[in-house]
């Protein structure tokens, strides 16, 4: 709670984000990011993977030196030869990755492990590096090519700085989303409802896919104030004085939940993903339900979808 | 009567701190409580929401004020506000104004708040420019005049209570001079509400003052300001078998009161002390004193502690003491015919003032014991002959100022001896006999030479056969009492210090039927009374027919002190005629001490026939108003508490306030404030006892040695050393395992906390201050022992070291036991080691302790002995620590003379058997039995 004798906080937050820039940041970020990349990948790993490399492609000949496990002995019992079964290599899927940078970001509670912003920077840029080891192309939203190998993180992180303006905007960039293509949406989703339902309906009727990953801080999720209080904002000049917090802690709720069923009831409409973290929780499960949502969205793909790539 | 009251305020200059309440109503009022300042991502999306209820911006002004109130409670108890309620007299009163105070005494006790009272009169009279006549009743010759209130009020300062009872009649004629020629004047009688008759003989009964007052009045309104509690006044003294009795009263009854009474010496040492308790309705109460007859002889000053004027203190002298009276008989032994014996008639005449002794032995042997009981008196009751022996024991005993009172018997008639103040004729006579012309003679009255003047005779006394004295030039002066016919019946001669008094019939009713009168008690009375100094050197001096003026010696003043006589104090007369040797106190001869300092005479102000009454004030038409003053009001708790009801008030509205929505928020620093404040107002300081510093602690939790630092380096260094070489030698020999010692140092460390101090004399060590030396004393009476070591053994025989005379000085403040060099059988030879002596570097001082009580054989059959306690005191001049003081390594460190084998060894067996002592006490006296009780137990 912010003291009556400090500065106003609006202006603390400000310098502070100043004082921290993205550059100053971002290696610290991309530590953070490779560390749980990394964890999340062994914990993925033991999974059996579902998706489509697993279709049948074709079968060759067994090479000496091969790997005795990769035989297809069903295939080799009809013949003399042995053989092995090739599973499609698929073309490689191009994902975007949005990470909202705005002034809201940067708010951290006390009770919260790290500012917003750092929570949405790390699940960005280590779900990068997930989904390049898992042979997709990622890139950020806007902020140039996608990349397909080599040190993703690093790379993502050197765009990002180069765009940094871009990603301090409220809202993504409204551009097109082309088929195949799929928009992961790492923000607080704070922006007026109406907007976000207008720029995901867009998108979708591009036919772009999407995930929306709401990073919550603690106390944004409940309100847990009390006594006399006027609130501020850290982007806009706006105020309000709400009287007593308690009091005002159901109608905060009420809407907030509006906020949150709008934008789920949007995302179900258009088969994207939706996935609430809050930035007291570890970052590794956050991280893990995200990756297996992007997934999972690939395997339950409607079949039509699904041809029409390849 | 109007009553005046006032609010006065003990801290003016804290009621300063008012002003700051207007700032205070600042800070509450125009400053509403702040709202918290939340940073809300979210207030984006909130922007539109209208909250439900917001705070008022201002908090009610009600609630302002309440906490304007009770800060300004608060410092208005802190500023320390008392109330006052004073009745004022006279208010009402008009024209000049006459002030008749009691002066006697029995105003002493609230003297100052009679002045005071007067003073207000004054005052207020003063300011109405009313003049004012101030009268006091023991100056009957300043009468009443009126004057300024200035002159009035110097008048008023130079009144005291007097050490004598005033004569109120006195000022009658004054006053009514006064008030006839002032027919507008206004009277107030500040009063001590008594009336003491003095029953003075031949004084018919004098009609109350009050009485006579009344006539002169007329008009005069008059205001009567009188107290609610009579003073505490010793009325006398009885001496009973078992103790002294003395009456204490006061003039009327009223509230309980406790009371201390105090018989001190002549030296104004307490003898003893009696407490008594005066119920609502009790005027008069008798205090026993459980005092021996010979501390009751030394009684000089009765006082009750918790009175303040001459009344309170009663002076006792010699004649009020109870004698003793040793009566031998040369019948003692025949108790079968009782009515016939003198015997009966003496000690029943004696008893009811004084201690008869009487003896069964012979008369020889009766004479020698009852002589060595110091007696005042010896009554030889029917004694013809005395043994030479006696008789030159009781010629000693008269010249050492005793009283012989001889009575007449057949045998002295015949062959007596010449122990007799005349010549005596033998044979006797006897008038009246059956065979006889003349008739029983009565007894004539008494010359006023003669002690019994006074006595009234009763005219059956007569007496029938008696010794004659042979006429001779000097008989006239030795007669006390003769018959109507001139032959002496009782005569008298002075001897040395002492009296000889011979009664010329005998003390049984055969001679006389003198000793079943009432008449022969009074006279035993007065013949016993004079025994004692002052009476003899009187009578000797001077003789019975001049006596002497005593001059004042020492007087009460009115307050009951004792102090050097007034220049108008004028010499007293002892015998003017008052019954009873009693004389009571008046203006010209105040209550004191008369005579020699040795053997005064007292007089009191209260005499045996004088009464003390309740002054009947009912005939008067006056206003009774009460002297005291209503203790003032202190009104700091009432505000406090007040303070705190608004302050939970207060909190009882935020709560609810709070609770309906308005969340009130003061700020914390006004709440602390406030809550301190009311803490400091209820809490009061508590006294808190000097806490132990941390070595006392130390030394508290540990049995250690300890020495007392001399200042002398080197003495301490070795008494370290010593101490630490004794610690370790007893903790490797006995089941003690002592903490190191330490040095303390008296004037500052708790000594309470050490069994045993070791002290070395240091000639060089200053003798410590009185304080000191009074916490050494304790020390050593609440059972701590102290080794006085004045290492001087080797010093020569004859003189006085300094180190001796230096213990000496430290000593003679102290309250020592009687000391013995230790007996070879004291428990302190055997409590470890067997030991004969305590040596040190020398071993030929003397070791002293407290001696112990012998036995009546003088060697009791047990082995060894022990007091009841430890002795507090061990004196040793062997310098024991050098002994003792070994290195780190065991090393001895200093040299010793050896005069005994071993003797290191042995100094430090004598330190064991020290230290053992100190903490064991006797036990080891009655480990000797152990053996014996085992044997028997087996058994």
């Amino acid at each position: 709670m912010a003291d009556a004798a400090a500065p106003h906080p609006r202006q603390t937050l400000q310098r502070s984000v100043q004082a921290r820039s993205l550059a100053d940041r971002l290696p610290r970020l991309t530590l953070e990011a490779r560390r749980i990349a990394l964890t999340t990948l062994s914990g993925l790993h033991g999974r059996r993977r579902a998706g489509p490399g697993e279709s049948f492609w074709q079968f060759r000949a067994f090479a000496q030196g091969e790997a005795a496990q990769r035989i297809d002995w069903r295939r080799s019992g009809r013949d003399d030869q042995l053989f092995v079964r090739e599973r499609e290599w698929e073309a490689a899927h191009t994902l975007w990755i949005w990470i909202d940078a705005s002034a809201s970001m940067h708010f951290r509670s006390p009770s919260a492990l790290a500012e917003k912003l750092d929570h949405a920077a790390i699940l960005g840029l280590a779900l990068a590096d997930l989904l390049v080891r898992g042979g997709e192309r990622v890139g950020l939203w806007g902020m140039g090519p996608p990349v397909s190998g080599g040190d993703v993180i690093d790379r993502l992180a050197m765009q990002w700085l180069a765009h940094q303006s871009l990603s301090e905007q409220d809202m993504p960039l409204d551009k097109p989303l082309s088929r195949h293509h799929e928009l992961i949406l790492i923000s607080d989703f704070l922006s007026p409802l109406s907007q976000w339902q207008q720029q995901i309906e867009r998108w979708g009727q591009q036919g772009g896919r999407g995930h929306l990953l709401r990073i919550v801080d603690p106390v944004e999720a409940a309100f847990p104030f009390r006594g006399q209080s006027e609130l501020v904002s850290p982007d806009t000049e706006g105020r309000l004085d709400i009287g007593d917090a308690e009091a005002f802690r159901t109608l905060y709720q009420s809407r907030m939940q509006a906020h949150d069923g709008g934008l789920e009831a949007a995302c179900k409409s258009r088969h994207w993903s939706w996935l609430k973290h809050h930035s007291d929780q570890p970052l590794p499960a956050a991280l893990l339900g995200l990756a297996g949502r992007i997934i999972r969205n690939a395997s339950t793909m409607p079949a039509n979808l699904s041809a029409e790539g390849f | 009567m109007s009553v005046v009251s006032s609010l006065a305020v003990l801290h003016p200059l804290l009621l300063l701190a008012a002003l700051a309440l207007p700032l205070l109503w600042l800070l509450l009022r125009v400053t509403p409580p702040r709202p918290q300042t939340i940073l809300f991502p979210p207030l984006r999306l909130l922007l539109d929401l209208v909250p439900a209820q917001k705070s008022p911006a201002r908090s009610p002004w009600w609630l302002t004020a309440l906490r304007i109130l009770v800060a300004g409670l608060l410092i208005l108890a802190m500023a320390g506000p008392v109330w006052r309620l004073q009745e004022s007299a006279t208010k009402s009163l008009q024209g000049p104004l006459l002030l008749m105070i009691d002066d006697g005494w029995t105003s002493a006790k609230d003297w100052e708040q009679r002045q005071a009272t007067a003073q207000g009169l004054i005052e207020l009279a003063a300011e109405q420019s009313r003049p004012v006549a101030l009268l006091g009743f023991s100056r009957p010759d300043q009468g009443p005049v009126l004057k300024e209130a200035g002159a009035a009020l110097a008048d008023l300062r130079s009144l005291s209570p007097v050490p004598f009872t005033p004569e109120r009649a006195a000022v009658l004629p004054a006053l009514r001079a006064f008030l006839s020629a002032q027919p507008a004047a206004s009277v107030v009688w500040i009063t001590d509400g008594l009336h003491i008759d003095e029953g003075r003989e031949g004084g018919t009964a004098t009609e109350p003052f009050t009485t006579l007052l009344k006539p002169l009045l007329n008009d005069h309104p008059l205001d009567i300001i009188h107290p609610r509690n009579a003073p505490l006044v010793v009325t006398g003294r009885q001496d009973q078998e078992a103790g002294l009795n003395v009456s204490v009263s006061r003039g009327w009854d009223g509230e309980t009161a406790a009371f201390s009474l105090v018989a001190r010496d002549a030296k104004g040492r307490v003898l003893g002390r009696a407490d008594g308790m005066f119920e609502h309705e009790d005027v008069n109460r008798t205090v026993t004193l459980p005092l021996p007859l010979e501390l009751r002889q030394d009684v000089a000053r009765l006082e009750i502690e918790q009175g303040r004027s001459t009344g309170s203190v009663w002076l006792s002298d010699e004649s009020q003491h109870r004698r003793r009276v040793a009566v031998v008989s040369e019948t003692s032994g025949d108790a079968s015919q009782v009515l016939l014996s003198p015997l009966t008639y003496i000690s029943r005449a004696l008893s009811p003032f004084a201690e008869v002794r009487l003896s069964k032995q012979a008369p020889t042997e009766a004479i020698n014991s009852l002589l060595d009981e110091n007696p005042s008196v010896l009554v030889l009751a029917d004694i013809g002959q005395l043994p030479d022996g006696a008789k030159q024991k009781i010629e000693q005993f008269i010249d050492k100022g005793g009283v012989v009172l001889r009575f007449s018997s057949t045998g002295l008639a015949g062959t007596g001896d010449d122990l007799v103040p005349v010549p005596l004729r033998r044979g006797g006579r006897s008038l009246g006999g059956a065979l006889a012309w003349d008739t029983p003679r009565a007894l004539h009255a008494f010359e006023a030479d003669s002690p019994f003047f006074g006595l009234k005779i009763p005219p059956d006394v007569t007496i029938n056969r008696q010794i004659l004295a042979e006429p001779g030039p000097d008989l006239n002066r030795k007669v006390w009492a003769h018959l109507v016919d001139g032959t002496p019946v009782v005569t008298a001669q002075a001897r040395g210090q002492g009296i000889l008094v011979l009664f010329h019939v005998t003390a049984d009713p055969l001679w006389s039927t003198l000793p079943l009168s009432g008449l022969f008690v009074d006279m035993l009375r007065r013949v016993v009374n004079l025994s004692g100094p002052q009476n003899v050197t009187r009578l000797n001096k001077a003789g019975p027919q001049k006596p002497a003026l005593l001059a004042p010696v020492k007087t009460l003043d009115g307050f009951g002190q004792l102090g050097t006589p007034p220049a108008t104090a004028l010499p007293i007369k002892p015998d003017t005629g008052t019954p009873d040797n009693s004389l009571v106190a008046d203006r010209d001869h105040p209550a004191g001490l008369y005579g020699s300092p040795d053997a005064p005479l007292a007089v009191n102000v209260l005499g045996p026939r004088s009464r003390m009454l309740a002054l009947d004030l009912t005939a008067l038409p006056a206003r009774l108003v009460p002297l005291e003053i209503p203790a003032p009001l202190d009104l700091r708790p009432w505000l406090t508490g007040l303070a705190a009801v608004l302050f939970a008030l207060d909190s009882l509205a935020v709560i609810l306030l709070a609770g309906i929505g308005w969340r009130l928020r003061p700020t914390k620093p006004v709440m602390t404030a406030l809550v301190l404040a009311c803490a400091m107002l209820v809490l009061q300081p508590e006294a808190q006892a000097d806490p132990l510093s941390p070595k006392d602690t130390d030394s508290a939790l540990a049995t250690r040695l300890a020495y007392v630092i001399t200042g002398n380096a080197g003495i301490d260094e070795t008494s370290l050393a010593g101490l630490t070489g004794l610690t370790d030698y007893i903790a490797k020999h006995t089941a003690l395992e002592p903490a190191p010692p330490v040095g303390v140092n008296p004037a500052i460390d708790e000594l309470g906390v050490y069994p045993l101090l070791y002290w070395p004399m240091a000639a060089s060590q200053p003798v410590p201050s009185a304080s000191a030396l009074a916490r050494i004393d304790a020390f050593m009476k609440n059972g701590g022992t102290i080794i006085f070591d004045t290492r001087d053994a080797g010093f020569s025989a004859t003189a006085v070291s300094p180190e001796t005379r230096l213990l000496r000085t430290l000593l003679a403040g102290m309250s020592i036991p009687a000391l013995e060099p230790v007996p070879s059988d004291h428990v302190l030879t055997r409590t470890f080691y067997l030991v004969d002596r305590f040596p040190g570097r020398y071993a030929d001082g003397k070791t002293y302790i407290e001696a112990l009580v012998r036995g009546e054989s003088g060697k009791s059959e047990r082995p060894t002995r022990a007091g009841d306690g430890v002795s507090p005191i061990v004196i040793t001049s062997n310098d024991l620590a050098a002994a003792w003081a070994t290195g780190r390594r065991g090393e001895p460190l200093q040299p010793i003379t050896q005069t005994m084998p071993r003797q290191r060894e042995m100094a430090l067996r004598g330190g064991v058997n020290l230290v053992m002592y100190t903490l064991t006490g006797n036990y080891k006296a009655d480990q000797v039995h152990v053996p014996a009780l085992l044997e028997r137990l087996g058994q």
